[in-house]
């Protein structure tokens, strides 16, 4: 089966999904819904590993679409290592959200409609990773956009989700004027949409065109789409609000996929991006972490902190495509994507077993009561903090160090502020997230480190028990007074029996974000796979990984003793933090109370005033123009009346009776229809006579 | 003396299928004479299936023929002396004919009409009479057709034996004869000034263009009188809205459009051969019919009342092709009426559809049924747009293509009347916008008097419906397919 097929079989699939799961909502029982739309999701997940092996991989595949005048717009399938890898990265991590969601959404009335909106956003998702041009990609944009407002707002009895759904709706409209401007541009300048095609007209010209401001222009424009879908600075602020929707949303979209959009975006044009442009977003990915990682700091709802820390790192990734490092980017990308997701799956696991909780200030202590997810958020949060032989750290260092290289072959020394930024913000991510750790799931007064490793040490020590148990079965005394020992320690066979759908799905993310799996030398980015794939230059600031590794540690230690510190003052009452800088970042540096002022209340205070203009002069003006048509009419239909009709009906009766008359007759006698005819005979001799 | 006996012998032969069709009347004349069991369900059923899957076989039967004659009468051929000429386009018409025969009969079946046999015997003569009145060029066996589709459809009309059928039927019956009586005169008029009966033949234009125009117009006029009747065009139009108001809807579909398909093509093939101007006569009778009937519509509150007069208005556009003297107008008419023959029986089936709900013809009856039942609120959005002759539905491209060979026409010969027409016609079709898109404005945006009700419409009622509102779309997105077959003629 060619590659094309196999994609347009999984799409339809996929639309065939959301259709039937949202015309049998109401009908099919919970089960059926979910186990029809993970095998969907799990045909997609080997698909998706089919593409590779098909023979015509690594080409665009050209099919006519409609044409304008002369003008002919194509379908492009565009098919390279950086399709296929997002293609099974959205499916991925989609089939395990779907497995998750199965536990999560438990019970919900919209069960049904619920996967039918994941169904139409893998649909969309893959859409865009697909597309092979950017009118494409700009329908498939807009239909993730659409999908992103139907799940934020899924519980849209609360005013506060439809509220956040419709703020994220608006403000990606924002950025997509901006993506849409940029299409009509590159289409004026290249005649052509085929991104391949763009990137092979870009890569002729000449280093002053490819600089010169209508470029520039372009590409700003372009970053300005890639602005509201990946929360840059300063379109950043629906994300945080998004967190109204279900959790495992959250995890797919707000935090995996279509966030990561805008930097699949900028990834697949890059060539044509100027210098400027490429300054521009190094500088806004820039502030955007840091803003991000400022939030994040001291956020008390466990999913807000996630959402920043997620504007965070998708800045990071700005930077480092604004760096030049566009593979290390993706590389982050991906890293990311499970990572994240697993920090989402987990705390969504958490709010489940605390019944929608979502104030971390009253958690603390779920160690114990839900220990795998303790452990896979830890392994997910520890990615993120960038702790070596976590996914994480290999691909942050990687960005740090392209940052660092890129600063050095700058002009002046002022741009080293870029890479040192990132450095501090992995030393506060490394803080914030040591912070959730500490204040979801451990106790209080413990000592993490200690905890980790004595709950370490006595899972070898009870797997060692039970490999003796096998080995000597007749010592079954000894092994009855050894589970004695540890019945409130954690042993084995009870983390294995809590292991649900949930669980499962958190454990898989968990260990996707595992360095191994991504190099074997958990030191080194450059001897992972993913850069025997994708090009990658070596770069020479390697020393800057071990500061990252310091400043990470750095980072969690002081989250440890701020936190701990932070336990002994917590007011879950507080709604704020106090002091006037903690307020500042808590709120986001009240970006949403400037655009606020700034855009929606002029707006609302000039709308009734154009509404009042409309009404007054627009309105009257055609309603002036309705009148006077109105009279006229009834002038014509007078005239029809009187003059027309009595013509006609002149011509029709010998004693020429107007228009009801015709239908007396009509009713009654048959001889006065005959006389009619007589006459309509004799007038119409008469014409032709008179010809 | 041989010769004439094989040519009587070729005549036959070539004829089968329709005196086929004569002996199919004969043998359900003496069935239902010899039967006494005919009127029970079964039989009902059985005889319908019989004839509709006759019909169906004849028409295929047409079809074959139709390659037959393209390959070996290029011209047509004369049969039985000069009374029969078959060619192509005959049969093009005969399977128009039978199409809507078949369409009728499942139309009584699907709706559930319960007939007596005696109405298959007269509805088989029926379509046999229009068969042979579209392969005839001779006047008097076009009148001998022509009464025999009068007295099967007056028979039709008052089958249901109620007062209004009988009265409708009496009115039908005295404007018939008047207007038979009117062609009889006109045609032995143009018998006395050509001397012959055959009217596509050279001595009859020949002879026909010795006389002073008027009088060869009025003679002319008058001897398609009964043609125009058939065709419900003024002046012979007035019968139109009684007899459709009171004949069960099946049969008003019928005559609605099978006798005008004949008509038809009987006009092409007179005004093809006539010698003398034409277009003054046709041209009043065009602007009388369209104006009249889409003005009387407007007033109208009972949906096949107004459909009557609609039809006034169709007969007019059916027309103007012909005016257009062309060969792009004479197709364009064909086209038409082809496309109108899908339209109106799917306009009939939807008011029967809805009849079956509301039991009333009213226009008020209507109200919220479009929200009741979303599939026959949608297709009565359809049919009525397609009705008026506007884009997705193929009314447009009929309507587009009549006044495209008129404009034609007016471009080579600078006729002030061709314009007129033109410009008359395209006003009247705004007009007609405001009585059919009633039909959907009641359904869809009225509010049902007690509630939504939700009604369904059966399986087969509504895959029927589907299978016209198909072609209506259908041929509007590729009229070459009908085109291309049309041009063939």
């Amino acid at each position: 089966m060619s590659a094309e097929r196999v994609i347009l079989i999984n799409l339809l699939l996929y639309l065939f999904g959301f259709s039937f799961l949202l015309y049998k909502r109401n009908k099919l029982s919970e089960q059926s819904i979910a186990l029809l739309s993970i095998t969907f999701n799990f045909i997609g997940v080997l698909f998706s590993m089919g593409i590779r092996l098909s023979d015509i991989y690594g080409d665009v595949i050209t099919y006519p679409w409609f044409s304008v005048g002369d003008k002919a717009f194509t379908i492009d399938i565009l098919l390279n290592d950086l399709t296929f890898l997002m293609y099974f990265l959205v499916q991925f991590i989609a089939l395990w959200v779907q497995v998750f969601s199965m536990q999560y959404m438990k019970g919900d009335p919209s069960f049904g409609r619920y996967y039918a909106y994941i169904n139409l956003f893998i649909l969309a998702m893959i859409g865009i990773i697909i597309s092979g041009n950017l009118l494409m990609i700009f329908m498939f944009w807009e239909l993730v956009g659409l999908c992103s407002y139907l799940l934020v707002g899924f519980w849209y009895e609360k005013k506060s989700a439809t509220n956040a759904a419709i703020k994220a709706f608006l403000v990606n409209r924002v950025g997509d004027i901006g993506f849409f401007i940029a299409i009509l541009l590159i289409y004026r300048f290249f005649g052509t949409l085929d991104i391949s095609l763009i990137i092979e007209k870009a890569q002729k010209l000449s280093p002053e065109i490819a600089n010169s401001p209508i470029l520039t222009t372009m590409g700003l424009l372009l970053f300005c789409g890639c602005m509201a879908k990946s929360a840059q600075l300063p379109l950043q602020v629906w994300l945080p609000d998004a967190m109204e929707g279900p959790t495992p949303v959250s995890a797919l979209i707000h935090a995996a996929t279509m966030v990561a959009a805008g930097i699949f975006l900028m990834a697949r044009v890059y060539p044509i991006l100027s210098l400027d442009t490429l300054l521009v977003m190094a500088i806004v990915g820039m502030l955007t972490m840091l803003f991000g990682a400022c939030s994040a700091l001291i956020q008390y709802d466990i999913k807000k902190l996630l959402a920043f820390s997620t504007i965070s790192q998708l800045g990071l990734m700005v930077v480092g495509i604004g760096v030049g490092a566009v593979n290390t980017a993706l590389f982050h990308l991906v890293t990311h994507a499970f990572f994240k997701a697993g920090l989402f799956l987990s705390a969504g696991a958490v709010i489940h077993h605390l019944h929608h909780e979502q104030d971390m200030r009253k958690m603390g202590n779920l160690r114990k009561e839900i220990p795998i997810i303790y452990y896979t958020y830890t392994i997910c949060a520890a990615a993120l903090a960038g702790i070596p032989f976590f996914s994480g750290f290999l691909s942050k260092d990687a960005i740090l160090v392209a940052a660092f290289e890129w600063a050095s072959h700058q002009p002046k020394q002022v741009y080293f502020i870029i890479p040192a930024v990132c450095l501090v913000v992995s030393g506060m991510s490394a803080y914030y997230m040591m912070r959730q750790v500490f204040l979801v799931f451990l106790e209080r007064e413990d000592n993490p480190l200690e905890l980790i490793s004595s709950s370490a040490v006595s899972i070898y020590k009870n797997v060692a028990k039970r490999i003796e148990g096998i080995v000597n079965v007749e010592d079954d005394e000894e092994r009855r007074v050894a589970e004695k020992e540890h019945a409130d320690e954690i042993s084995l066979i009870d983390f294995l029996s809590t292991v649900g759908p949930m669980e499962l799905a958190s454990i898989v993310m968990a260990v996707a974000s595992i360095g191994f799996v991504f190099s074997l030398n958990p030191f080194s980015a450059e001897s992972s796979w993913f850069f025997g794939i994708f090009h990658h230059e070596p770069k020479s600031y390697q020393w800057v990984a071990y500061i990252a590794i310091l400043v990470s540690l750095n980072g969690i230690l002081l989250g440890y003793i701020f936190t701990k510190e932070e336990t002994y003052r917590i007011d879950n009452k507080q709604v704020e933090p106090k002091g006037e800088i903690s307020k500042l970042i808590f709120h986001n540096f009240y970006l949403n109370e400037l655009y606020q002022t700034v855009f929606v209340k002029p707006l609302l205070w000039i709308g009734p005033k154009i509404n009042y203009f409309d009404r007054k002069i627009i309105d009257a003006a055609v309603n002036m123009v309705a009148n006077l048509t109105v009279i006229f009419s009834s002038m014509n239909s007078w005239f029809e009346k009187a003059v027309i009709d009595n013509f006609i009906n002149y011509t029709a009766t010998t004693t020429g009776k107007i228009g009801s008359y015709t239908r007396q007759i009509q009713n009654g006698k048959a001889q006065s229809y005959l006389i009619t005819i007589f006459v309509c005979l004799v007038l119409i001799m008469i014409l032709l006579m008179l010809k | 003396m041989l010769e004439k006996l094989l040519h009587i012998l070729f005549s036959s032969r070539v004829l089968l299928p329709d005196i086929l069709f004569g002996v199919a009347f004969l043998v359900i004349v003496a069935t239902i004479t010899f039967s006494k069991k005919i009127n029970t369900e079964r039989s009902y059923i059985l005889i319908n299936v019989l004839i509709i899957s006759a019909l169906i076989s004849v028409g295929f039967l047409f079809y074959a023929l139709f390659g037959f004659y393209q390959q070996y009468f290029e011209s047509g051929s004369t049969l039985f002396g000069e009374l029969i000429y078959l060619d192509s386009k005959s049969l093009f018409f005969k399977i128009l004919i039978t199409i809507s025969a078949v369409a009728v009969l499942i139309h009584l079946w699907v709706v559930g009409y319960k007939v007596v046999g005696e109405f298959y015997a007269i509805f088989v003569a029926l379509v046999w009479g229009l068969f042979i009145m579209t392969m005839t060029t001779n006047w008097l066996m076009l009148y001998v057709s022509l009464e025999m589709v009068s007295i099967c459809s007056y028979i039709l009309v008052v089958f249901n034996k109620g007062k209004t059928n009988s009265e409708a039927g009496i009115k039908y019956l005295l404007f018939g004869a008047t207007s038979s009586a009117v062609m009889l005169y006109g045609i032995s008029l143009l018998y006395g000034m050509t001397g012959t009966l055959n009217f596509v033949g050279q001595e009859f234009a020949a002879f026909l263009g010795q006389n002073p125009s008027w009088i060869a117009n009025i003679a002319i006029f008058m001897a398609i009188g009964g043609l125009l009747f058939k065709l419900s065009a003024v002046p012979f139009h007035a019968w139109t809205p009684d007899v459709y108001e009171a004949t069960p809807t099946p049969i008003v579909a019928f005559l609605s459009i099978a006798p005008k398909v004949a008509v038809l093509l009987v006009l092409i093939r007179l005004f093809g051969s006539l010698s003398i101007d034409f277009r003054m006569m046709t041209a009043i009778v065009i602007l009388a019919s369209i104006t009249i009937g889409n003005l009387s519509a407007l007033w109208q509150t009972n949906t096949k009342r107004m459909l009557g007069y609609s039809t006034i208005a169709h007969g007019g556009f059916m027309l103007v092709g012909l005016l257009a003297t062309n060969t792009i107008g004479v197709q364009s008419a064909i086209f038409y009426i082809t496309t109108y023959l899908f339209i109106t029986l799917a306009a009939f089936l939807l008011i029967d559809f809805l009849a079956l709900k509301t039991e009333s013809y009213e226009l008020e009856s209507l109200r919220g049924l479009g929200q009741e039942n979303i599939f026959l609120g949608l297709a009565a959005v359809i049919i009525m747009v397609a009705l008026v002759g506007l884009p997705p539905t193929v009314g447009f491209t009929g309507k587009l293509l009549v006044f495209t060979a008129l404009w034609e026409a007016y471009q080579t010969s600078h006729s002030n009347l061709l314009l007129i027409v033109l410009l008359f016609g395209l006003l009247n079709t705004a007009i007609s916008i405001f009585y059919y898109l009633k039909i959907p404005f009641y359904m869809i945006f009225k509010e049902p008097k007690i509630g939504v009700r939700f009604f369904h419409v059966g399986l087969l009622r509504k895959a029927f419906l589907l299978f016209f509102l198909f072609l209506i779309i259908y041929l509007f997105l590729k009229p070459s397919d009908l085109m291309s077959l049309i041009g063939h003629l």
